[in-house]
């Protein structure tokens, strides 16, 4: 399955910073999924917040790769907080 | 000789009177421009940051709290400001000065409550973290205030 399950230190529940989501893609998600297929992002249920800027930073080297549209198309995000799986693509711009 | 003299006055007198009329003319013309054009953004302004500021903003930070020594439901606020930032993308057209320090202390705000989220605080220390978030808000809405009436 074209899937990656993110893994982030048990005591975050919130995700901030530019850096830090591109850090998060280039360690965890670069080269395990192909982009020109519809993927998946599961986040851990521990994450309840999620920043804009993470979310630019994280995607940043998709939007590069394959385009905000085909990005917005492909990417299924999953969690456990609903919240969180219905809003994170709302932060791509 | 005397009427030659006077003929010349009324010449001089009648050309300084249409170059003033022009320049008042063009002066009135840039400032009505000028009008519109503020109009005209108010409009825009309006409609973009209205209901964030009078509402969705204020709603959003009542739920903020600390629980177990962790600023907790802070992702409203962050979910409201990413949608002000979404919806202000007019303004990267616009006036990309302002859009980019709209942005840039809009994400400040975000970033901040949610990295309160990470650590715990003190009940010392609690009260810091709010005032410090009033602060951020209150230096968005200056911004957003000031660049509406053009005291940017």
């Amino acid at each position: 399955m074209n899937k990656v399950n993110l893994v982030f230190d048990k005591t975050l529940s919130n995700l901030a910073g530019y850096d830090y989501g591109r850090k998060i893609y280039d360690e965890q998600v670069r080269g395990q999924i192909d982009l020109y297929q519809d993927f998946t992002i599961e986040f851990p249920e521990q994450i309840r917040g999620v920043a804009s800027s993470f979310v630019q930073g994280f995607f940043a080297n998709i939007v590069e790769t394959i385009g905000l549209l085909a990005t917005e198309e492909r990417t299924n995000i999953i969690s456990g907080n609903s919240r969180v799986q219905n809003n994170i693509l709302k932060k791509l711009q | 000789m005397v009427e030659v003299i006077l003929s010349t006055i009324a010449i001089v007198v009648s050309v300084i009177s249409i170059i003033v009329s022009a320049i008042a003319a063009h002066v009135a013309n840039k400032q009505n421009l000028r009008l519109n054009k503020i109009n005209m953004k108010a409009r825009y302004y309006e409609k973009i940051f209205d209901e964030y500021l009078i509402r969705k903003i204020p709603q959003a930070r009542k739920y903020l709290r600390f629980a177990e020594n962790r600023l907790v439901d802070s992702q409203h606020l962050s979910d409201v400001l990413s949608a002000l930032l979404n919806d202000s993308l007019y303004f990267k057209y616009d006036d990309k000065e302002f859009y980019q320090k709209l942005r840039h202390l809009i994400q400040e705000i975000e970033d901040y409550v949610l990295e309160c989220g990470n650590r715990t605080y003190e009940q010392e220390d609690q009260a810091e973290v709010y005032i410090e978030i009033q602060r951020k808000l209150e230096k968005l809405y200056r911004y957003i205030n000031d660049n509406y009436t053009g005291n940017e």
